[in-house]
Order: structure tokens, then sequence, then C-alpha cells
């Protein structure tokens, strides 16, 4: 028959106890926060891609018409004012068509998978620089959150699991500096993680406040009634693209009718 | 000629915050062009909506992206020649005014007509012209626009840009009235009352030893005129023309 030594705890030791479990407790919900904005921003940058594939290569070729159209009438008309305006329309049109053919465009449907969600939520709360307890730790864990954003961006379970591997292989921090040294590090990782939970509620609010979020959230209401948004923009945008083609056409022969 | 390593990582780094930029620009215009998608007809409505609940600002702007989808749109463009003449939601610009009250009238909108016709008449962004104000009322009128046809009847019963006609003018008033004009109706119990005094006023010129022995010496005539004049001034008080309701309780009083 063994015997158990029960130790009476002290007070700091309890207090460490309360402490270690409320840090838990909060890392937990930091790792679920970090997933709502990762997936916010996720979800945001898809449907910039998708907006910027079919709609805003229209704005580009109407703003490009119409640069055409205002360069063919300064020519004509060849005042300051004129000159002035074909130059504001060439750089809208060229700003128009860097934003509808740059990266952003490229980002692809975002779906991710539960595994993925959960594979990210436990990088997440592994990693996270504000559970770090020294500064070359937290440097370390910047640079491993950033990758395991990344990963989550563009899908790349295998990509995450080999993050959490690695973890695995590095020594954990070192401890046992007495129950007092223990009780300081630990109130500040609380309040670290208090600070970033608060930090991303704040982005969280700000993202959905731009207006490509107020666009997204339209889009969506619009496909709640079977509408597709997106593609009635388009059709209106290629009307007016038709119109601007047909002006700078009948200028252009204006033009050479001379 | 080549950057340094660290300065083309700068330059990639700007342009990407201003292709950022240009992207961010590109969704804002979207959204702010949302409301091309839909019709003339429902910012109309809206507009109806917003100025029944006094949002003047909001009655404006819908007024404007009614007639941006659809410059066609007599109602829209005649509202908002009233909110620029009157100044509803912006400010007042008469000259504006005219023109948006030209573009309905021309389209055969009878109240724009009337607009057209009024600021014309009084000078309000444009040059006073009685004329072509009266060509543009008439018009109105003669589509059966009840305020056009009351004030062209005024006219004629007044003398004003017209040769007075007593015809004329108690023609144009019954049309309106017999639309239900309020106003014109009381006009025509006038007229009528007027007509039935005259005619016993001849009938005591003749003989003036009648003047004294009442009703009894009124003619037929008389007495229809007075019966006309009473129901159309009926007609006026029971639409609430408080000018009307007091007349016709003085008449009754006498």
């Amino acid at each position: 028959m063994k015997t158990e030594i029960v130790r009476q705890l002290s007070p700091e030791e309890e207090e460490l106890v309360a402490k270690r479990e409320e840090l838990a407790r909060l890392e937990a919900q930091l790792a679920d926060q970090e997933l709502v904005l990762a997936s916010l921003k996720a979800e945001l940058a898809a449907f910039e891609g998708l907006y910027l594939r079919r709609v805003g290569v229209l704005y580009a070729e109407l703003d490009e018409w119409n640069a055409l159209l205002a360069e063919l009438r300064a020519e004509q008309a060849g005042t300051p004012e004129a000159k002035a305006e074909a130059d504001e329309a060439r750089t809208q049109a060229e700003e128009a068509y860097s934003a509808a053919h740059g990266e952003a465009a490229n980002v692809q449907p975002f779906t991710p998978s539960p595994d993925l969600k959960k594979l990210y939520r436990e990088a997440a709360k592994r990693v996270h620089p504000d559970t770090a307890t020294d500064e070359a730790d937290r440097a370390r864990r910047e640079r491993l959150m950033k990758e395991v954003n990344a990963a989550y961006a563009t899908g790349d379970e295998d990509a995450l699991r080999r993050i959490l591997a690695g973890l695995d292989a590095s020594p954990d921090a070192v401890q046992g500096l007495g129950i007092g040294a223990d009780l300081i590090r630990v109130l500040r990782q609380l309040k670290q993680l208090r600070n970033r939970i608060a930090a991303i509620e704040s982005e969280i609010a700000s993202l959905s406040e731009a207006d490509l979020a107020k666009l997204k959230a339209k889009a969506d209401l619009a496909a709640t009634e079977g509408r597709d948004l997106l593609a009635e923009m388009a059709a209106n945008i290629q009307g007016r693209v038709n119109v601007a083609r047909q002006r700078v056409e009948k200028k252009s022969d204006e033009g050479t009718g001379k | 000629m080549k950057l340094p390593e660290s300065q083309t990582a700068l330059v990639v780094a700007q342009s990407t915050a201003l292709v950022r930029k240009a992207a961010a620009k590109l969704a804002k215009r979207g959204l702010g062009e949302l409301w091309l998608l839909e019709s003339a007809e429902e910012w109309f409505e809206r507009a109806k909506t917003a100025k029944s609940q006094n949002q003047l600002i909001k009655f404006f702007e819908c007024l404007q992206r009614t007639v941006a989808l659809d410059p066609e749109h007599t109602d829209g463009l005649d509202q908002l020649g009233m909110a620029y003449h009157d100044g509803i939601g912006t400010l007042r610009d008469q000259v504006a005014a005219v023109e948006y009250f030209r573009r309905a009238a021309e389209r055969g909108h009878a109240q724009a007509q009337c607009h057209l016709g009024l600021v014309y008449d009084l000078g309000h962004g444009v040059e006073r012209n009685k004329v072509e104000g009266l060509e543009w009322e008439r018009k109105a009128a003669e589509q059966g626009y009840a305020p056009a046809v009351w004030r062209l009847a005024d006219r004629y019963a007044w003398g004003k840009g017209v040769p007075r006609s007593r015809f004329q003018a108690e023609a144009w008033y019954r049309k309106a009235a017999e639309k239900g004009h309020a106003p014109s109706q009381f006009e025509l119990a006038k007229m009528y009352l007027n007509d039935a005094i005259q005619e016993q006023a001849k009938i005591f010129i003749d003989d003036p030893s009648k003047m004294y022995q009442g009703k009894r010496h009124w003619s037929v005539g008389v007495f229809d005129k007075t019966a006309e004049a009473e129901s159309w001034g009926r007609k006026a008080a029971n639409q609430g023309l408080e000018e009307a309701k007091e007349w016709l309780a003085r008449y009754y009083s006498s």
C-alpha cells in the first residue's frame, strides 16, 4: 500500500494555481479570438479577390475608356484644363488597373475545413507571442505566429502540423525560479493576454467597418434573397463600359474625319 | 540602373501599399454605386417615404437618384424642381428649378407645366415672361390639372394677361370645380350669387316699388342662381375650405 503525502499548499501556491487556471482559460479564449480574426481577414481577402476579378476589372476597363476619351478631348481642345482632366483620368485608370490586376485579385475563395480551424486554434494557443516569458521568446513566437496566420489564410494544414511538431521538439520554458517569480510571470502573461484580446476585438470592429466588409455584407444579404450582387454590379458597369467605348470610337472617328 | 536591394524592397512595399489603397478605393466606389442597381421608381418611392417622415435631405438625395437613373422620370423631375425652388433638402437654386420644371413640362407633365408657367410669371430663376407663363399654364389647364385650370379661370375673371371674359372664366372654374377643386367651387358660388344679385337689381331698377316687398318678387332665374351658388358653396365648405365655410354660414343667416 502506498501512502500519498499531501502537502498543504501555501497561500502563494494557491494563488499561483488559480492564476494558472485563469491563464489556461484566457489562452483558450485568445486562440478562439485569433481564429475569428484570422477567418475574418481571410474571408475579406477572398471576397476582395472575387470582387476585383468580377467587378474591379470592369471598373479598370471603364476608367481606361474614360481616360482615352479625356485624352482625345485634350488632343482636340488643346487647353490646359482638358490636359489636366486627361492626366487625372489616366492616373485613375492606372490605379484601378493596378488594383484589379494586382496580387489581391488572385486570392482564392476561403473555405476552411474543421481540421484547419482546429489546427489553427491549437497552434495559436501554443505559439502565441503574448504567452512569451522573455523578449527572445517573444520574437521567436511572433515569427511563428506569422507563419501560422499565413498557413491558415492559404489553407495549408501541413504547414500548421509542421509548426506544431517543431514546438513539441523545443524545450519548455525554464521554470522553477521560485513561487514568487512564477507568480509574477503568470500575472504578466495574464495582462498581455487581456491586452491582446482587447486589441483583437477592436481590430475585428474596425475591419467590419471597412467598405469592403460592408460590401460583403450586402452581397451576403443579396445571396440570401437568391441574388448575385457582384453579377448585378458587373452588368451595370459593363453597360457603362459599352457606352464609354462607343463615345471613344465616335470621338476618334471625328478626329480622323477632320 | 539597378536599385540597391534594400531600396527595391522599399519600392515593392510602397507599391503594395498603393495597390492596397487602390483596391480599397474600388471597394468604396462599388459600395457607393450600389444604388445604381435599383430602379428609378424604387428611389422615387423612397423619396416619397422620406418626405412623409420629414427627412428632407434624404428626400432630396432619393430624387436625385431617381432622375439620374431615369432622366425622363417626370414626377421625379418636377419634385426635384420644387426641391430646388423652395430649398427642400438642398440650397435654394431657382435657376436649377426652372431646368427641372422644363424637362418635365416638355415631356407633358401637367403639374410641371403649371410650375414652369408660374416661375415665368413670377420671374423666378428665369427672365419674367408673362406670355410664356400663360402658355405653359394653359397647357397644364388643357390637361385638366386643377390648380392650372383655376389660375386660368382667375385670369379670365380678372383680365390678367388675357382679355376679361365672363364666359371663359365660368367655363374654366366649372372645369376645375367639377374635378373637386374647392377654391374653384367657391369662386363659382360667388360668381352665381353675383349673377343673382345683378338680376334682382335689374328688377328693382325697373320697378323700385318691389324693393321693400321681400323675396316674393324674386324671379325664378334668381332663385335658380342662388340655389346653384349655395350648392357650390356647400361643396367647397364640405372640403374644408375655411373661407367657404364662413361664407356659407353667413349665407344661411341672411
